[in-house]
This record gives structure tokens, C-alpha cells and sequence, in this order.
């Protein structure tokens, strides 16, 4: 295909995407439980005419198509409507804060592409040795640590303890500079924390993609060839490998566009940076649809314009790529199929193979230390108060008998821990089975019926696959109401695509193979060879899946109830942390309350981070080391 | 590789310069007396037609004037009025105004600008002020500085006209429908001792002092308001010294303040006039969704009985609050009724009696049955926005389990909650309230005309409303008192509100900058109260 087809191509897919968010982002709001009337007016003083006119001004009398249609009206000449809160133009009130959160995200995200891909060569480079290994747990650690929580110690470390950096903010209001110097240092000040945090957030993703990346890059043949022709060790890296091993980290960056939009509401809400994240959520507090919405769309549109950009420099960067679907996504189900098919064959020898994996025993260690801490640690123990002469002890320091110290209320951490790891993980397993069973039947159905079935259904995924899930998780769980049930729904909703993708193409390779055709043949239903025959054998790729979704699902359900939106009458490690932030931890000093649920959560994502990083490596021999 | 060595070095280096950073503090100047105040909630807009929050107010009543002020006594003082009479019908007010006030932008200030603001409001039923000036008949201007206002009925809260007074010269340019849609209003001009400078949503509100203030220009040049995403931080930002006061501090963050016992903060555990109810559903009509049970007084009292209030404000409040009875605080002196003997006060024996008397059974079950058969088992609709309500709530269960009265906890946003309050879809919740300096208000909200608008329990008692009408014509304040007593009376004999705490207002602010702070009312808060001593008076310590 030539590039102007491509690019057709690509600008129609970009714009159905669009299509489909807008209309999504309409009839979310719409399922709302309650009146927005009843939030515009605070006054319910107002007289029955006032009313009238605020619900003609706002549109809300008319009938839902009608409002859809004056909806696409207005969106199509820039209207976004006007803030129930600041009563201004939503996109007035958007924009005022896309330059705070544009430094913010901008030099976060250059620190850490220029940090990550240096760590990833330097780790590739030196493969297999004490660096390689430290660097590699380092930055799966960094990559499991729910970005809130880091943001949270380093102000606790950094602003409070040592108190070398603001608190928060931009800048000091009401302080005059001596020079542009003084002044550009203040910003500087301010930014630093935020940005560090950042950066320290999104760098192990690029390590380890620009490590593997490079890896694979170096066992290529033109690698061996140069080696043969002399070039030097530099050369070879800088010239040959370089080049090719950035393909990757450029996909990711655009790929990684929803992942940043989600960190920053939340650094932005833990450093109280006025960007387009502290929007959304003083939004989402104030029930301010039109904004939501507005805020909602304009990132979404963002992304998908940066994922759109991504495939065109992609192409542009190498001209290899000229597959249909094109994108890193494609690859990697295609490079995950070679790996099954791998897996298959090595099946039988899987367990020898996995328990010489150091990290991969590593990480089933911690998970059935936590499975069973799930399970038993409920019932050995129950949540006491600590109190000396009669008098609460709130906020106390660990001591012998409450070995992590107690919170607000004087309860005993040690046992919030332990009865929240039961909720926390139950909620990774609800959610990762409901994103399961939806991304594995839309994946069967959709490669078994092919055509227009398939289509409309992969560019459903496709349009899941690009919206930033956080504010999509966030904007449901707000309109739905704080609950447990709710947080399983909205995770499990959201986080399907994947799945989905990886499915569909196993589906598509198993349907042609003859046991299917004689199923076939012998007059079985659809959903009899559907179920029967094909689910069994894409049945090891779900199970492969499921590691990657569990982390994400605990992750989620850490930050969405530190957000708020988590049920606050169970116990979670979310929900505890999200206490101990609003009820005083950081300025108490209290590291006890703040540490143990967030270092279980890092536990918990890194065992699945770790055990998916070993079945990679067994699945995929070309990744095995030589000494194997 | 070698060359890579320098990275680590890099980020040591990176890291020093920013630190050095900190040191640059020498090259920046405060200008002259700066204020900082820290709150959590944005200021959604400075157009005072459509603000609702107490951060938005504050402001507003820095840049606006009033006709009228309070003393720490709370008894009504001059402001933009110099003084006010009414003749004997109790209809036809004389006020004198102020001469030789100037607008923010030079402009003087006239009657004609308090007649264009009542009329502005009245005619066109602008926000919260329409109700202090919906009774005004007829508004005339007599000279620059005098003007009779004509009230269809006598009104007992005359002249507590809570509205800020409008330069005519720039809101008669400005549509009614914008002055309660998308008229910003980003730079007020009012004539208050501060004018907004600098109005950054989501950051700060920067005010600069009005030198030609009427009252005297305040000693403090300006006045800033800084958002925080969260109350630890802000903590935190006036331990540092970064601010100067902080308000609404949560009672775990406000104690740990008080045990630091830091020489230079004050922690103010001030009266406030906000209480925290346990609301019922006294709906007795075919649409209520409540359970019917609570439409029996006696369960209501069951459960007043039955619960601890000095228990929840010490568990849940950190002890920070008052036991609560009457729906005017106490905070009001002079219009609180202390129900004294009648007060149902925690005697779970009581509870018990009246439920087994009025034929709530327990039946050997852990929860009691009633005359209808059903379980007495109700929902507890919470706020998830108040981790103290919540606390409340789960001690509550308690309580009410131990006389067979099963609770269930269902924490819902505020939004939701105020939809299902709308739909009578409730049996019981909490919430509070803010009470205004005059009580008509507060005890309106309970009258059969709010269904449907401010009334939130759906409670309905014709004697009570008929009071309510009386005092408001009553001219005479210690006959007015007496009605006002028997409302409280009325109200609290019926139950459909078991009042939990008269809630304080916590703040903390820091001495070692300025001085002068003033409480108002005199057990009051220093700030976000309805006047701004403070920030009049207030004086750098040199």
C-alpha cells in the first residue's frame, strides 16, 4: 500500500475512533443516577420560572436525541457548553490549565525517555550481570508502584522531613523577583518534586522496553555481520543497533499517552499542580458534567491524535511496517503468537524450565504468601484498638503489641493490613475475570465470523485500547456511586482490549486447522466449535493474559480508591491509604500508616509483574540465555 | 560503555543544583504585608450571583459591602448604611448612607447603586439574594446618600439585608441572564477594604489592598487565597510558615496540631454555627419511598434514646464538638432554647421501653418486629464526601443494634444523595447544616411550604408553620424570642431530626507575622465567619 492510502487509511480509522468516544462520552453521562438540575442549582430557593430557564439554558428539557443532536451541534463549533461550577465556557476553563500540565507531562516525559533509554542500553549491554539484575528489579519495582503513593513519600521524604522542596504549587503568589533568573529558579523549584516523581514513575517502562528492544536487535544477523567486518564495539551500538532498538520506545510513548494521563491527576492532585488533572477531579468532586465531559473528550482526542502521529512516524522510521494494522499492537500479538506456538511445544517441560527462572520463583513466593495472608489472615486476626490508661491512641508509632503502629482512630495497622489484603485481592480477581470473560468472547466471536462482525468489533477494542483508562475508570465510578461492585465493574470494563486483540488473532490461526473443519463437517453449531474446540486451545494465551490484567486490576483498584472512589466502609489497602492521606499521615510523620498497605500493593503487582516477566522468558527461547 | 559514567554524575549534579535552588531565596522580595490563607475548595467564580461555597463568600465579602454588619455581640452595626429607621407601621425603612465612599475604579457611591442593586436582584430573581429583597415594594431614592425602602409586610430581620451592594455604573451593562450564566465578573469592583487582582482557578485569588477604603486602609497590602488538592499538605504549608492561617482543618490534623504545641500556631476550636442531624423520612404520603415505620413518633424517639452522642463526637469528632437538642445553636444565645428536662439523653433503657409499649416486639430475633409484621430494619444513607459521617454511621449501627434495631450503611455522593432526598427515597441519612445570624432561616427549612425545596425530612406541623409566619412580622425581639422558643419546642418534640453535635470550626493560624486577629461572634472563628474583622485589624508584627 502506498502512503497516501495508508494515511487515508489511518485518518479514517483515527475519526471512527473519534465517533465512537463522542458518542460514548454523550450516553455515559446520560446513565447518571439523579437530576444535574439539582447540582446547578444550589439555591432551592429558586422560583419554578428560574428553574425553566436554567434547564432551557443547559438543554435539559429537551428529549435525549434531541439533546445528542444539539450535543454533536455545538461540538462541532467548538462549543463545549458551560461549567456548572465556573459557570464559564468548558473549554475556556480546559484550557487555562493545558500549559501547567503540558511542562508537567512534557519534561517528565523527556527526563525519563532520556533516562530510561540510556539505563536500557547500559542494562542491555551488560546482560546477566549484578547490574543487568539490579537494574532490571529496579525498574519492574518502579514499574509496579502505584503513582500516588510514590508521589505522596517523595513529599513526605523531601518537603516535609528534610523540607528542601515546596510543598506544592507552581510558584509563591505575592513574591516578587529580583530577576528573570530568580524567578525561573522558582519555577525550577516547584517543578522539580513532580516532575522526579514523574519521570521515576514512567522510567522503568522504557528500560525495560529499550533493553529488550536492544536485545533482540543484537542477535539479528546484520549485527554478526558487522561484528565480522570489524566495527568496534561503539560503532556497532551507536550505528547498527541504536537506530533499531528505538523503534519500540517510539510506539510506547504514544501507546503510553493514556498510562501519563492517568499519572498525572494523580501527581497532580498529591502536589496540588493546577493542570488538567486537578480538574478532573475538583470536577468529578463537584459533579461538573459539562467539564468532565469537555475534559474527558479533549484527552481522548489527544491521545488519539498521538497514537495516529506514532503510526505515521512509525512508518516513516521504518518502511518494514506495511501491514494493515501496522502499530506496535499488531507486533506484539504476532510476536505473542510465535511465543504460544512455543509454549505448546515446550509445555510438558514447563515446570523445569519455569523453576530455573530466579524472578519467576521469586514472584509465585510473594503471590501465595499473599493468597494465603487472603485467605487465612482474616480469620486469625481482627481490627483492635490501642489505648493506654483508658485514652485512645491514635497515630501512635509501632510498638510490641501493634507491631505497625495504629491510625487515626487508634486501630491496629498490622490487622488493617491483613483483613484489607482479602477485599484488594478480591477485587484484582473479580475484575481481571470479568475483563477476561468479555476480552476472550469478543476475541472467539469476532475471529470466528470475520467480516463486518470482526470489524466493528475490533474497532471497538481498538477505541478501549486507546482511551485512557483512568479517567474513563474515574468518570464511571463517579457516576455509578462508591462501591466495591462498581470498582470490579468498571475495572474489569475498561481493561478487556488487550485480551480481546490476542485472542481474536489465536482464533483466526486455529479456525483454518482441520480438527475445526471436521467439527465443521459433521454439523456442529457455531457455538459448539466455538466453545468446544476453539476455547480449549486458546485457553493457555488467557491464562498468560491474566498475570498482565491482575496487576493492572490491583493497581486500579489502589488509585481509584485513593481518589475517592472506593467504598470507605471496607477495608482495602486503597481505602487505607486513602485515610491515612486525608486524615493527617504525612504531616503526623506517620511512615507506619502510609508504608505497609502501599509496599503490599507494590508486592502483590510486582509477584504478577515478576511471574509474567519468567513465563515470558520461557515462552519466548530466542529471550533464553545461551548457558540454558 | 565507559563513556556512560558520566550518567550517574549527571543526575548527582542535577540533583545539587536543584537543592542549591532552594538557597536562591535570598534573590526574591515579598511585597510589603502579605496574608496567606490556605483552603481546599476552588473558588468557582467571583460574580457573586453565582457563588455558593464559604471560600467564594469570603472573597466576596472583601471586595463587597453590606448595608449592615455585626458586632462581636451580634446585635446589627452600620456599614454602607450610616444609620436606619423605621416608622411605626414597621413597613418603611430610612436609611443613611455612607458619604464619600468611591468604587474600586474611582467611581462615587450613591443611593442610586443600592436601589440598582435590590432592583436588579428583585426583578430579575438573582441566586440566594432574592428571598432579603423579594418583600421590598417600593425602593426610592430621597438624595445621593438617602432612601426609603417599602416592605409589603413587617420583617422581623430587618435591616439584615445579606446583600452585596452593586455598583449600578457596571451591572446595569450586564444581562440578567448572563449575571446568573457566564458573567465572570474577574474583576469585581466593589467597595471593600480588598480588590481581586489576580484570579487564577485551581491556583490562587491574589487581592491587593483598596487604599481609599472608607473604613481606613487595612495595615495588610494584600491578601492571597492558595488551593490545596489536600488538607495534609496544607498542614503541613502553615507549619512551614508558607501560610498564615488555615481553616476547616479535620479534626485528626487539627489535634496532632494542638499536641505539637507549637509557640507560634494557635489552634481556635471556635463555636460555629453549623450543626450534624440524623434526618428522617416523616413523609406520610403514598409516594414516599421511606420505610413506614419512622413515621411513628415513638421509633424516632427509640432511637434518640438509644443513641450516644457524647460517644460519637469523642470517637468519630476527636471530641471536637457539643451534644446537640434544638435546631438554632447555641452559638445564637439569644434565640437557642435549651430543651433542658425534655431532652432525650442516652438511656438505651428508655429506647427499649417505648419500643416494646408501642408493640415493637422482639419476638426472641435478633432484630424487633412491628405492628405491620416487618423487621425494623432501615438504611443509613452517608456521605462518602464526610469520613466523619461515616464514622458516625458505623458507631450508630452499633448503638442501634443493641436495641434490635438492625442499620444499614450505604454511602452514596452528595449529589445522589440530594436526588434521593428529592424522592423521599430515604429512611434515614446525615448531614448538617449552616445556620444564618437570624434564625428565620434555619427554622423555615422545616415548614410544609420547603417540601419539595430546602426541607429535607418532609416534616409537616401546621401549628409550627403558623408560628413560623408570626415571627417573622413580630416586631418586638423578646416577643418575637418567645415564638422562636416554641418553634424550637414544637420541632424537637416531634423528632423527625435527631440533632447529633453543634459542630465547631476548626482553624489554625500562625502569630509570629501578624497580630490583631478578632473572633466574631466572640466564641467565634477569626475567619470565614460573616464579617471580616480580621483581615481590617490585623497588623504586622516589626
Amino acid at each position: 500500500m502506498n502512503m497516501r492510502g495508508y494515511l487515508f487509511q489511518k485518518i479514517m480509522q483515527a475519526g471512527f475512533t473519534i465517533l465512537i468516544v463522542i458518542a460514548m462520552n454523550f450516553f455515559l453521562f446520560r446513565i447518571m443516577p439523579g437530576d444535574p438540575i439539582r447540582v446547578l442549582i444550589r439555591n432551592p430557593k429558586i422560583s419554578a420560572d428560574a428553574l425553566e430557564r436554567v434547564r432551557e439554558q443547559f438543554g435539559l428539557n429537551e428529549g435525549r436525541l434531541v439533546q445528542f443532536w444539539i450535543y454533536l451541534r455545538d461540538l462541532f463549533t467548538g462549543d463545549l457548553g458551560s461549567s456548572f461550577n465556573y459557570r464559564q465556557p468548558v473549554i475556556e476553563v480546559i484550557m487555562e490549565r493545558v500549559p501547567a500540565t503540558i511542562l508537567l507531562v512534557g519534561t517528565a516525559t523527556v527526563l525519563s525517555i532520556v533516562l530510561g533509554v540510556l539505563l536500557g542500553v547500559i542494562l542491555a549491554w551488560k546482560r546477566g550481570t549484578r547490574i543487568d539484575i539490579i537494574g532490571l528489579s529496579t525498574s519492574l519495582i518502579l514499574y509496579s508502584m502505584p503513582t500516588f503513593w510514590v508521589a505522596i513519600i517523595m513529599v513526605m521524604i523531601f518537603a516535609v522531613y528534610w523540607q528542601v522542596f515546596p510543598l506544592g504549587g507552581m510558584g509563591m503568589p505575592g513574591v516578587f523577583y529580583t530577576s528573570f533568573w530568580t524567578e525561573l529558579a522558582s519555577k525550577a523549584h516547584h517543578l522539580f518534586l513532580p516532575t522526579v516523581t514523574f519521570a521515576l514513575i514512567l522510567v522503568g517502562e522504557y528500560v525495560l522496553i529499550m533493553r529488550s528492544s536492544l536485545l533482540e536487535v543484537m542477535r539479528e544477523d546484520y549485527m554478526l555481520t558487522a561484528r565480522a567486518k570489524g566495527v568496534s564495539n561503539r560503532d556497532l551500538l551507536r550505528k547498527h543497533a541504536l537506530p533499531n532498538a528505538m523503534l519500540p520506545v517510539v510506539t510506547l510513548i504514544a501507546i503510553n499517552l493514556g498510562f501519563i494521563v492517568g499519572g498525572a491527576i494523580q501527581i497532580e492532585t498529591v502536589f496540588s499542580w493546577p493542570g488538567l488533572g486537578r480538574l478532573m477531579y475538583t470536577a468529578l468532586t463537584n459533579r461538573d458534567y459539562p467539564v468532565l465531559q469537555g475534559l474527558f473528550l479533549f484527552v481522548t482526542i489527544a491521545v488519539i491524535a498521538a497514537n495516529f502521529c506514532a503510526d505515521i512516524l512509525y512508518r516513516y522510521l521504518d518502511p518494514r511496517v506495511k501491514s494493515l494494522g501496522g502499530g506496535g499492537v499488531m507486533q506484539s500479538t504476532a510476536v505473542k503468537n510465535e511465543r504460544l506456538a512455543l509454549w505448546k511445544k515446550n509445555l510438558s517441560n514447563f515446570w523445569s524450565i519455569y523453576s530455573q527462572n530466579t524472578m519467576g520463583l521469586i514472584g509465585l513466593a510473594i503471590l501465595i504468601f499473599f493468597t494465603l495472608m487472603a485467605i487465612f489472615g482474616p480469620l486469625l486476626v481482627s481490627i483492635t484498638t490501642m489505648s493506654i490508661d483508658g485514652a485512645t491512641q491514635v497515630m501512635h508509632p509501632p510498638t510490641s503489641g501493634f507491631w505497625l503502629g495504629t491510625d487515626d482512630l487508634g486501630k491496629d495497622i498490622l490487622a488493617g493490613v491483613i483483613i484489607g489484603s482479602r477485599v484488594s485481592m478480591l477485587v484484582g480477581v473479580a475484575a481481571t475475570a470479568i475483563s477476561m470473560v468479555i476480552g476472550t468472547l469478543i476475541g472467539i466471536v469476532s475471529g470466528f465470523y470475520g467480516r463486518g462482525v470482526d470489524s466493528l468489533l475490533m474497532r471497538i477494542t481498538d477505541v478501549f485500547l486507546v482511551i485512557p483508562w483512568l479517567p474513563l475508570m474515574l468518570v464511571m465510578a463517579a457516576l455509578l456511586g462508591p462501591s466495591l461492585g462498581n470498582i470490579i465493574f468498571v475495572i474489569g470494563i475498561t481493561s478487556w482490549a488487550g485480551t480481546a486483540r490476542i485472542i481474536r488473532s489465536q482464533t483466526l490461526s486455529i479456525k483454518e486447522r482441520p480438527y475445526v473443519e471436521r467439527a465443521r463437517a459433521i454439523g456442529s453449531g457455531d457455538s459448539h466449535i466455538m466453545f468446544h474446540h476453539i476455547l480449549p486451545n486458546v485457553f493457555p494465551l488467557i491464562f498468560a493474559n491474566t498475570v498482565l490484567v491482575a496487576a493492572i486490576a490491583i493497581l486500579s483498584e489502589t488509585t481509584l480508591s485513593f481518589l475517592g472512589m472506593g467504598d470507605p466502609t471496607r477495608v482495602t489497602w486503597g481505602v487505607m491509604l486513602h485515610f491515612a492521606f486525608s486524615m493527617g499521615a504525612v504531616s503526623h510523620g506517620a511512615w507506619w500508616w502510609l508504608l505497609p498497605p502501599g509496599i503490599c500493593v507494590v508486592l502483590v503487582v510486582l509477584s504478577f509483574t515478576f511471574i509474567g516477566y519468567a513465563l515470558d522468558e520461557v515462552l519466548n527461547p530466542k529471550l533464553r540465555r545461551r548457558d540454558q | 560503555m565507559k563513556r556512560l559514567k558520566w550518567l550517574p554524575l549527571l543526575l548527582v549534579v542535577l540533583l545539587l543544583c536543584s537543592v542549591a535552588l532552594t538557597g536562591c531565596g535570598g534573590g526574591t522580595q515579598e511585597s510589603q504585608y502579605v496574608f496567606r490563607s490556605g483552603y481546599m475548595r476552588e473558588i468557582e467564580s467571583l460574580n457573586p450571583m453565582v457563588i455558593w461555597s464559604v471560600q467564594a463568600y469570603e472573597v466576596m465579602y472583601l471586595t463587597y459591602n453590606f448595608l449592615m454588619s455585626w458586632d462581636e455581640d451580634m446585635n446589627v452595626i452600620p456599614e454602607l448604611a450610616r444609620e436606619w429607621e423605621v416608622d411605626e407601621s414597621g413597613t418603611l425603612w430610612t436609611f443613611s448612607l455612607q458619604e464619600g465612599v468611591t468604587w474600586h475604579d474611582g467611581e462615587p457611591f450613591t443611593a442610586e447603586d443600592v436601589k440598582f442593586t435590590f432592583e436588579y436582584i428583585r426583578d430579575n430573581e438573582l441566586g440566594y439574594f432574592y428571598d432579603y429583597v423579594a418583600s421590598m415594594e417600593e425602593i426610592e431614592v430621597i438624595d445621593d446618600y438617602t432612601l426609603t425602602i417599602k416592605t409589603d409586610v413587617p420583617i422581623a430581620w430587618m435591616p439584615q439585608i445579606l446583600v452585596p451592594i452593586l455598583p449600578a455604573h457596571i451591572w446595569s451593562e450586564i444581562d440578567p441572564e448572563d449575571a446568573e450564566g457566564e458573567f465572570a465578573n474577574d474583576n469585581p469592583i466593589g467597595t471593600g477594604p480588598f480588590k481581586v487582582v489576580d484570579h487564577r482557578k485551581g491556583e490562587y485569588t491574589r487581592l491587593v489592598v483598596n487604599e481609599d477604603y472608607f473604613k481606613g486602609r487595612p495595615a495588610l497590602d494584600e491578601v492571597i487565597f492558595m488551593i490545596y488538592a489536600n488538607t495534609d499538605l496544607m498542614v503541613e504549608a502553615l507549619k512551614q510558615g508558607e501560610l498564615d492561617i488555615i481553616s476547616d482543618v479535620p479534626g485528626a490534623q487539627f489535634k496532632a496540631l494542638q499536641d505539637a504545641n507549637d509557640p507560634n500556631i494557635i489552634t481556635l476550636e471556635a463555636d460555629s454555627p453549623s450543626f450534624t442531624e440524623l434526618a428522617f423520612n416523616v413523609w406520610d404520603d403514598p409516594d414516599s419511598l421511606g420505610n413506614p415505620h419512622l413515621l411513628d413518633k415513638n421509633v424516632r424517639m427509640a432511637i434518640e434514646y438509644a443513641i450516644d452522642r457524647q460517644e460519637l463526637i469523642d470517637v468519630a469528632l476527636m471530641g471536637y464538638g457539643e451534644v446537640a437538642s434544638t435546631l438554632v445553636p447555641p452559638l445564637f444565645e439569644y434565640w437557642h432554647l435549651d430543651p433542658g428536662a425534655d431532652f432525650r439523653s442516652f438511656d438505651p433503657d428508655q429506647a427499649e421501653a417505648i419500643l416494646e409499649e408501642a408493640g415493637y416486639q422482639r419476638g426472641g430475633q435478633e432484630l424487633r418486629v412491628g405492628p405491620d409484621g416487618e423487621l425494623m430494619s432501615y438504611t443509613l444513607l452517608i456521605r462518602s464526601e464526610s469520613p466523619d459521617n461515616q464514622k458516625m454511621a458505623s458507631l450508630i449501627k452499633d448503638m442501634l443494634s443493641g436495641v434490635g434495631i438492625g442499620i444499614e450503611i450505604s454511602v452514596i455522593d452528595e449529589g445522589t444523595l440530594t436526588d434521593r432526598i428529592y424522592e423521599g427515597d430515604f429512611d434515614l441519612f446525615i448531614w448538617g447544616w449552616y445556620v444564618d445570624v437570624d434564625p428565620t432561616s434555619i427554622l423555615k427549612i422545616a415548614t410544609t411550604d420547603e417540601i419539595m425545596s430546602w426541607s429535607d425530612c418532609f416534616y409537616s406541623n401546621s401549628a409550627y408553620d403558623e408560628l413560623h409566619l408570626q415571627q417573622q412580622r413580630t416586631m418586638d425581639r423578646a416577643e418575637r424570642r418567645e415564638l422562636i422558643y416554641e418553634m424550637q419546642r414544637i420541632f424537637y418534640d416531634d423528632a423527625a431530626y435527631i440533632m447529633l453535635s453543634y459542630d465547631p470550626e476548626l482553624q489554625a493560624y500562625r502569630t509570629d507575622r501578624y497580630t490583631g486577629w478578632v473572633r466574631n461572634p466572640r466564641t467565634g472563628p477569626v475567619m470565614y465567619t460573616n464579617v471580616i474583622d480580621s483581615y481590617e485589624q490585623l497588623r504586622p508584627i516589626e
